[in-house]
């Protein structure tokens, strides 16, 4: 029954086609012509030809040649993505050849917007956002979402570290979903095809033994979006608010990310072929104290005293040199990283003609982390094609095979970065290993030796990948068009991981096996109906009627772990006592669409887009699970109306009104008992425990309202363009997983609560201080800036903690920014200064205050590209200022006395602040405190004096690379004219994170702990660090 | 036609969204499957609630740092309060309905009796706790007053006590982790606990506390087989082994024995050398003299708990309620019945007999010989006979024979700490007195903040029932 809904849906838009009635238009005059590129002169198939103000149209062949219908007095409009827009009068001619202009400053943009709609960058109300596959290749990531830093205004990318593979989040104007761990990230789609760009955590800690506050700062794991090859994409749209993302509805309520792959496009077959090799190195690293060894207190602890007292603690006496030439110091924190390598090639081999297309890429990237025994590869397998059946019938297809997967290193609670913070300088952490193969361990198993772990224990993870998609395109006329697309992704990813007995987090288990099962597949249908009209000479439009289908799944996704090692074999789950497997939720939701798009352009200047659109959701109560949502937006180029003038060569205001609504996550709003963990008991006795999450019974959809307005201007014949925008967002009736009282029965409540307020100023100009026939020069800026506030909140929750690492959290509570972080200050007098206590220290409060916030206060980045001839430089800088972060590693690398901080010590300090005296009369004073106190172990070792306070825990994150370098040189046409390579061949030299400017302590503050995909931004240091990398590369064109 | 096809849409539709149902989970748990549940939480909590309280006594101390926990820092026991009302209250409240719906008498009272020992837990750690509002998916549950639990604590009882002696329906098995289906045992636990949360109330009416304790503990546990413990294994372990003695194995110390208990067993100023404290305590590689740590300081051990522990093997159970215990309460009650003071000397023979039966009790429990047994309860200055006996005394033994049993927190605090010594750093907020509760978690004091408020007191204010 179930099965037969999607052809029950086909056959209805298939009768609303037949009920459209067709009309014809009077034909005069059959033209033809050749279209050609102005570079080289050759053909230029697939551009798009139009009578103007009509809807008929046609496009160019293989040969570059078309032939359409038109009447003596029309106008025939010429485009193509990354051409100007060309207008030529027929005035009785027949034959018309047209040579396009290079598009060089992206006027008349053809741009793709939702539902991969081509569109006039000039007939949107709302700003969009392109990135070229150039600056995707030229920013020398493999993870298509770390490609696009630096480079999108209203963005904020930030990657989970540098271990190869690791997930980067990204996300577009602001949280506005605010439970803890929920992704804030945008809808990926490639082709038409959404795709999964979640990031698993799964869980791969064992029953006891860990303090880790959760699974997802175990390993930096992947953004499944990084299983997009770069290599094979054209361009990337970024819509980033409701108003152009209202179409793909509620998936898409953060914004969407649209990948437009790589097609055939000449008449020839042409092969591509490139490779990169390069290097990674560790980017910044801390700072560390290299004058006092081991010991307590300045005095020296010796190897063999270890079994009574601690050696680790880097609080003993100061380095003596040439009196104890063995006593050296080492900068561990660099040290132990090692130079990656890196090797990406690809073919590619594409060919296009009036009988369609067809675009085929193997990929291959290689990449061994700075950090021992790690490593990520993935291969990529991509066939897309398109093949006209008729003149008015086509078929498209594609497959995408991915392969991926590596060795990770451990990262947070007991991991190499935790073990690394307590690690002596005065021992090399790389020597690690006694000649029988075991641990060599200073600490004597306080920590683990972080080399050792990650030699013994990295997890090792792989995943298979399909992405493919059918679609069928059918023109019924020269105005009414439909087209149907049936889209599927799917993976299937195996994780272990194995702990032997000797590790810290392996002990009180007596060594573990986690193996994860992880199973993804999501089918889309789409349908589109595309009427287009043409009213008048002055009125233009177009409307569009479709439905879309969702079916997502999680299906048989499970862990299984073995714990107790007894048997021989530690990777077999037969050779664990105590087994257990447990099903992750398969999280299936489905959801069925309907929607609406009304165009309407007047004379170019003006242009309307409506669009509607109602979902019915699986996930939430019958009674509120269909919700409609509309947009409304207008875009007006009022140079159109002005006398042409020198200065302002083109000027367009834009303006939009839109609401996206949002469902709630699957399964929630029923009763569940699971089985307690690690139960049956001792095998036998099973229990299970009621789940405490629940929700409101009456859980309602939420609902996001955009207002958008923003102009772009063009000044000096396009040599200078501003494209401003200004935005609001608010988001109500959000739906909550709240954080409740226990004592409801419950931890857990979803809920729809308040109203969250984003705002925002995108800015973007683009400059061309030098164009000449050689040489030029381009500058691009793109700045932007946010701030998210909580207006309202329920009476019943007055906050909302979202992360609490004890030390620092993050909550919100009425008149909150987002991204607020809670910490403690130290005791304050009524006047604002530090009260010290009689001991000479001054005290950390109990009561916790807002210290900082996460999210920048602004962030930019500067692309300068200069050409000359065949070589071309690019180099983008970017600046994120403000947010605040906290470095989860450095507290103990501080109590240990590692950090460069601590070299501070031994010496007597008078602390600034006053003390409080009782007076006579029972009031208190405050007088100057002049005590003088000792600066030793018990210092940084204490939380109340020191290592709580959020002056010390909450640091300036602030910004500014060099993002990447790229230089690249095409040889000369002439030189290779008459090779096999004629096409083209380049070189290019690609340098990432060569300087780094920051505040902050720790390393590159861009690695977050929580990894890509969670809310819990604002806290580093116990992942992989950043890298800095160079790559060389050559591709050529066959 | 167009009608037709969109109605037949839209019923399909409907059944093509009804998939929001987890397969993966259960919609409903048998009473057979909640028990184990119910009772493996009622000890994890009982554990946490005794690794602060414990510290709080100088039973045990930090090896850590000072003025960690032993130095009378505040605590919130979140686990302990989180483990109660989502993993306990729950499922004791759903196992009541079914049991009552289903004839199954035992598991309703066993499940009043589970409530009763957890209430007490709760209360005597923070004062007023949510009880009637709780578990009804009310986000502001109001917290019930000391007086009103200790009531409803007895009642719970009373009509435990009652399904427990109808012996029909439904009866547990091995799904009873504690005592496999024996609800004589459970009878006489519902008894004993009656008994233990009588005299919780020695300081509002101390002869009316004990009477009721003394009536109540004649019924309670005859033996250390009657013993409310739970028994772990080597799947689920037993918390003081693997959080505590296996950490230890990998240099993650955190407690270890105090010096102030330690000192009651090692002869120091003049006590007698007890014979349990090696098999409580354990010295470190090279070391030959028992010390425990000095409260507060973080140092002066020669002592760890290791997997060779009385109470930290991998066999170690977690003791909840005991007979020494009950002998405790009974010597207690006969001492109060006596018209015996804190300053007072001498009790009954029956009083006497339970005061060394404390102690018998808890020696074969932990493993002592016969002929060590004998020798310590003969030592002159244990067996002081009935005439000489102290409050002190019994509560010294008591204090011995539920290390490890955060119930004794309560003893301390009815007594006013007695004698303990103030440990180094004492937390500056208590300025100068003893801790009296648990702070509420923040969990209820940002999520029920307003309920939480009217609620929240000093560290150092004394709770209801130890005031007059």
């Amino acid at each position: 029954m179930r099965k037969n809904v999607r052809e029950r849906f086909m056959g209805i838009l298939t009768i609303w086609g037949i009920i459209f009635s067709f009309s014809s238009f009077a034909q005069n005059r059959q033209i033809t012509g050749k279209i050609s590129d102005p570079s080289d002169g050759s053909a230029l198939p697939g551009v798009s030809v139009q009578v103007k103000g009509t809807s008929r149209g046609t496009t160019t062949d293989a040969s570059g040649v078309y032939k359409i219908q038109a009447s003596d007095n029309a106008v025939l409009v010429f485009s193509s993505v990354g051409y100007l827009k060309k207008e030529v009068k027929v005035s009785g001619q027949s034959v018309i050849d047209v040579t396009m202009e290079s598009d060089v400053s992206q006027l008349d943009e053809i741009v793709v917007t939702a539902l991969g709609q081509t569109q006039e960058k000039r007939a949107l109300g709302y700003s969009v956002q392109e990135i070229k596959s150039d600056a995707i290749k030229n920013s020398g990531e493999q993870n298509l979402v770390g490609a696009l830093q630096g480079k999108i205004a209203g963005a904020v990318i930030t990657g989970s570290g540098g271990a190869p593979g690791s997930g980067v989040n990204i996300i577009l104007r602001g949280i506005t979903s605010l439970s803890s761990g929920s992704d804030n990230q945008p809808l990926f789609v490639v082709d038409g095809i959404i795709i999964s760009n979640t990031t698993n955590a799964g869980n791969p800690l064992p029953s006891a033994g860990s303090s880790s506050p959760g699974a997802s700062e175990q390993f930096g794991n992947t953004n499944r979006a990084a299983d997009i090859n770069p290599e094979d994409v054209e361009a990337i749209s970024v819509l980033k608010g409701p108003a152009a993302t209202a179409l793909y509805g509620l998936r898409a309520s953060n914004g969407a990310i649209i990948i437009t792959t790589k097609r055939g496009k000449s008449g020839k077959l042409r092969v591509n072929v490139s490779s990169t090799v390069g290097i990674d190195n560790v980017s910044k690293t801390p700072d560390y104290q290299n004058r006092f060894i081991q010991g307590r207190f300045g005095e020296f602890i010796s190897e063999t005293e270890i079994a009574q007292r601690s050696i680790f603690r880097s609080f003993g006496p100061a380095l003596m040199g040439d009196t104890n030439p063995n006593d050296k110091i080492y900068d561990n924190f660099r040290d132990f990283y090692r130079t990656g390598f890196r090797n990406n090639n690809n073919v590619s081999i594409s060919k296009g003609g009036d009988k369609g297309n067809i675009y085929f890429s193997l990929g291959r990237n290689y990449q061994s982390g700075i950090i021992p025994n790690t490593d990520f590869e993935r291969t990529s397998l991509k066939l897309a094609g398109l093949y006209n059946v008729t003149k008015s019938f086509s078929v498209s297809g594609s497959v995408n095979y991915v392969n991926s997967g590596g060795k990770r290193p451990p990262a947070g609670d007991k991991s190499i970065f935790s073990s690394l913070s307590y690690w002596p300088n005065s021992y090399d952490v790389n020597d690690y290993i006694k000649p029988d193969g075991s641990q060599k361990n200073i600490t004597l198993g306080v920590v683990d030796n972080p080399r050792y772990l990650v030699e013994k224990s990295p997890r090792i993870d792989n995943v298979n990948r399909y992405i493919a998609d059918i679609a069928l395109n059918y023109a019924f006329n020269s105005w009414l068009s439909a087209k149907y697309q049936v889209t599927y992704d799917t993976y299937h990813e195996t994780r272990s991981r194995t702990v032997d007995s000797t590790f810290d987090v392996g002990v009180q288990v007596k060594g573990f096996l986690v193996k994860e099962d992880l199973n993804f597949r999501e089918i889309n249908s789409n349908f589109y109906l595309t009427a287009k009209k043409s009213f008048n000479e002055n009125w233009n439009g177009s409307v569009m009627v479709g439905n879309s289908i969702v079916d997502s799944k999680k299906p048989d996704s499970y862990y299984t772990r073995g714990e107790r090692l007894l048997g021989s074999n530690p990777s077999e789950i037969g050779s664990y006592k105590n087994t257990e497997t447990r099903f992750y939720s398969p999280g299936q939701y489905r959801i069925v669409s309907f929607f609406g798009d009304a165009k309407l352009n007047y004379k170019d200047v003006l242009y309307l887009n409506v669009t509607g659109r109602n979902d019915i959701v699986s996930t939430l109560p019958v009674q509120n699970n269909s919700f409609f949502y509309p947009s409304v937006s207008l875009g007006y180029v009022f140079t159109e109306s002005l006398p042409k003038g020198n200065i302002l060569s083109y000027g367009k205001l834009r303006a939009s009104w839109a609401q996206v609504g949002k469902g709630a996550d699957p399964y929630i709003t029923s009763t569940y008992f699971a089985p307690v963990t690690n139960f049956p008991y001792n095998n036998n006795v099973p229990g299970y425990s009621r789940v405490t999450t629940t929700a409101d019974p009456n859980l309602r959809p939420e609902r996001t309202t955009s207002i958008e307005v923003g102009a772009e201007l063009r000044f000096l014949k396009n040599r200078l363009s501003v494209d401003a925008t200004y935005f609001t967002m608010d988001s109500k009736d959000q739906i909550v997983n709240a954080p409740v009282t226990n004592a409801s029965g419950y931890a857990n409540y979803y809920t729809n609560i308040g109203l969250i307020r984003n705002q925002g100023v995108e800015l973007l100009v683009s400059g061309k201080p030098v164009q000449t026939k050689n040489f030029s020069w381009d500058v691009s800026v793109n700045w932007s800036k946010l701030s998210g506030k909580v207006l309202e909140m329920p009476p019943a929750l007055q906050e909302i903690v979202y992360f609490d690492n004890t030390k620092t959290f993050l909550k919100v509570r009425q008149g909150s920014n987002l991204g607020d972080l809670w910490g403690f200050e130290y005791v304050k007098s009524p006047d604002g200064q530090t009260v010290i206590q009689a001991n000479g220290f001054p005290l950390v409060s109990t009561t916790a205050t807002k210290v900082g916030n996460a999210m920048p206060d602004w962030q930019g980045g500067l692309t300068n590209t200069i050409t000359y001839k065949g070589l071309s430089l690019s180099f983008l800088l970017e600046w994120r200022q403000g947010g605040n972060v906290v470095d989860m590693a450095e507290e103990n690398s501080v109590r240990n006395g590692i950090t460069k901080f601590t070299e501070r010590r031994y010496e007597q300090v008078v602390y600034k602040g006053v003390v409080a005296q009782k007076n006579t009369d029972g009031s208190t004073s405050y007088v100057p405190n002049t005590k003088l106190v000792y600066l030793d172990d018990n210092f940084y070792r204490s939380a109340n004096q020191f290592y709580y306070w959020s002056g010390f825990t909450v640091q300036d994150g602030s910004w500014f690379r060099l993002r990447s370098v790229n230089i690249s040189y095409s040889l000369p046409k002439k030189l290779i004219a008459n090779s096999v390579f004629k096409n083209g061949v380049r070189f290019s030299f690609t340098g990432t994170n060569l300087f780094l400017n920051t505040p902050f302590r720790g390393y590159d503050p861009e690695a977050l702990s929580f990894g890509s995909g969670t809310n819990r931004i604002g806290f580093v240091g116990r992942n992989n660090p950043s890298t800095r990398s160079f790559q060389f590369g050559v591709s050529v064109n066959f | 036609m167009l009608l037709v096809a969109l109605a037949t849409l839209l019923t399909s539709c409907k059944d093509f969204l009804d998939v929001n149902v987890d397969p993966t989970l259960k919609g409903d748990a048998a009473i057979q499957e909640l028990l184990p549940t119910a009772l493996f939480y009622t000890s994890e909590s009982s554990y946490y609630q005794a690794y602060i309280a414990c510290q709080y006594v100088q039973q045990i101390g930090s090896a850590r740092a000072l003025g960690d926990l032993d130095s009378q820092v505040q605590a919130d026991n979140s686990t302990g309060w989180s483990q109660f009302y989502l993993n306990i209250f729950p499922h004791l409240n759903l196992m009541i309905s079914k049991g009552q719906s289903g004839n199954a008498p035992a598991y309703v009272g066993i499940s009043k009796t589970l409530m009763a020992y957890n209430l007490g837990l709760l209360t005597t750690s923070w004062e007023n706790i949510p009880y009637s509002q709780a578990d009804q998916k009310n986000f502001a549950p109001v917290y019930d007053t000391q007086q009103s639990v200790y009531t409803a604590i007895q009642k719970l009882l009373d009509e435990g006590i009652i399904e427990l002696q109808k012996n029909t329906g439904t009866k547990p098995g091995a799904d009873d982790l504690i005592y496999a289906g024996d609800l004589a045992k459970w009878t006489k636990f519902a008894y004993t606990l009656k008994a233990r949360f009588a005299l919780h109330l020695s300081v509002k009416n101390s002869q009316q506390a004990a009477q009721a304790a003394l009536d109540a503990v004649q019924k309670g546990f005859a033996s250390n087989a009657d013993d409310f413990e739970l028994m772990y294994n080597t799947k689920n372990l037993s918390p003081w082994y693997s959080r505590v003695a296996l950490a230890n194995t990998t240099g993650n110390i955190t407690i270890t024995h105090s010096a102030t208990f330690i000192d009651l067993m090692n002869g120091k100023g003049g006590t007698v050398v007890d014979p349990r404290l090696p098999k409580l305590a354990t010295l470190r590689k090279s070391q030959t003299e028992y010390l425990g740590v000095n409260p507060g300081t973080g140092a002066g051990a020669s002592v760890d708990f290791t997997t060779g522990s009385w109470s930290s093997n991998i066999n170690s159970p977690i003791e909840m309620v005991t007979y020494s215990e009950a002998k405790a309460i009974e010597a207690e009650a006969r001492f109060i019945l006596n018209g015996g003071t804190v300053t007072s000397k001498g009790t009954t023979a029956p009083g006497y007999d339970a005061y060394l039966e404390i102690i018998k009790a808890n020696m074969k429990n932990v493993g002592v010989s016969d002929a060590d047994m004998i020798a310590y309860t003969s030592n002159a200055r244990i067996n002081v006979g009935a005439a000489n006996l102290t409050l002190s005394q019994i509560l010294a033994e008591k204090n011995k024979a539920m290390f490890l049993i955060g119930d004794i927190w309560t003893d301390f605090r009815r007594y006013d700490y007695l004698n303990m010594p103030v440990p180094a750093n004492l937390n500056v907020d208590l300025q100068g007195k003893f801790i009296q509760r648990f702070n509420y978690p923040t969990s209820e004091t940002t999520r029920n903040s307003d309920v939480a408020k009217q609620n929240i007191k000093p560290l150092n204010e004394k709770m209801w029932m130890f005031t007059k």
